[in-house]
């Protein structure tokens, strides 16, 4: 597939799914990218350079927020992520949108071509 | 490349805030160091990341308009505060650079008004003597190269060549100045002589010495 062509139609889901990673439970930077490779089957393999701006535009917005924890012995410090009440009400509107819309698109692009 | 340069070598090359920077570097130490403690190589980790111009180019891409627009900000008033710390220090440089004129009052600090006038009047009489071993002694080093019979006569017949015999002392103006905490007494002294009057313009250091001779 063209790789820009893919890259266009995957940064217009990025900012749904990483909020319904975070639904299910808080989640740092490598959680994330390592769930979105394994859940996709490698389809989605995010890069931080990619990821942790999406984090930040979601944060600013109020969709999510982010918290460093105390880490427990050697443990490394780590900062997670997770969705606001606003966030789950947008992730909601997001799928129901993309939900209708992939519906759509798929309908036209099953219509027989001449 | 080791880790901690590989990581400030992304940030340094990404187009947003100060604070963003350090934040993005933290979290991506930490993130490497999770990859680390799961069984991923540093050479994995490199490789799944890229080079350190790719991956900041790759943030860049996808930072918002809000913190490039931030970023820019912060990088124009960064060159504005250098450039008005330069412009600041030239100033200062050149206000030290300009000599500042100060009235000599009857004590002076280094300066006894009435000793300034009394030397200049001295070194009057001392080149009316020809005595330029007396003159040079009491000169400063920069001002004992040109105080040598030739020069002095050369400067004498630009004014006549017969001036007469010295006879007296007219109009005395003093005054003072300072360049760059250097301050230097200077006697505006009239001398006539019977064919002439000249006026002698003599300047003098802290520590008495002769630093300046003028005539005309």
């Amino acid at each position: 597939m063209q790789p820009k062509f893919e890259q266009q139609m995957k940064k217009g889901v990025l900012d749904m799914l990483v909020l319904k990673l975070l639904a299910q439970e808080k989640k740092y930077g490598y959680q994330l990218i390592s769930e979105l490779r394994e859940k996709s089957g490698e389809v989605i393999s995010l890069k931080e350079g990619t990821l942790y701006p999406i984090l930040y535009r979601l944060e600013d917005e109020g969709l999510i927020e982010s918290r460093w924890n105390e880490p427990k012995g050697r443990e490394v410090s780590r900062k997670y992520y997770d969705i606001t009440d606003k966030g789950k009400q947008v992730l909601c509107e997001m799928f129901t949108l993309w939900s209708s819309f992939s519906e759509t698109i798929k309908g036209i692009m099953e219509e027989e071509s001449v | 490349m080791k880790q901690d340069v590989y990581v400030k070598s992304i940030v340094r090359r990404l187009k947003c805030s100060g604070k963003q920077k350090k934040e993005i570097r933290k979290e991506m130490e930490s993130d490497i160091q999770t990859a680390l403690e799961r069984g991923e190589s540093w050479e994995q980790i490199e490789k799944r990341i890229g080079t350190p111009a790719a991956a900041a180019a790759e943030f860049n891409e996808n930072f918002s308009e809000e913190e490039l627009k931030l970023a820019k900000r912060n990088r124009r008033l960064k060159i504005a505060a250098v450039i008005a710390a330069i412009l600041a220090a030239v100033v200062i440089l050149v206000w030290q650079l300009i000599p500042k004129s100060f009235s000599l009052n009857e004590q002076d600090g280094g300066f006894s008004k009435e000793q300034i006038v009394k030397q200049a009047e001295q070194v009057v009489h001392l080149l009316d003597a020809d005595d330029f071993d007396a003159l040079r002694a009491m000169s400063t080093k920069r001002l004992q190269q040109s105080m040598t019979k030739e020069i002095l006569e050369s400067a004498r017949q630009q004014i006549g060549s017969d001036w007469g015999k010295f006879q007296s002392f007219g109009s005395v103006y003093t005054g003072g100045i300072d360049q760059m905490g250097n301050r230097i007494a200077v006697v505006q002294l009239v001398a006539v002589y019977e064919k002439k009057s000249v006026t002698y313009t003599i300047s003098f250091e802290e520590d008495g010495k002769l630093s300046g001779l003028y005539m005309k």
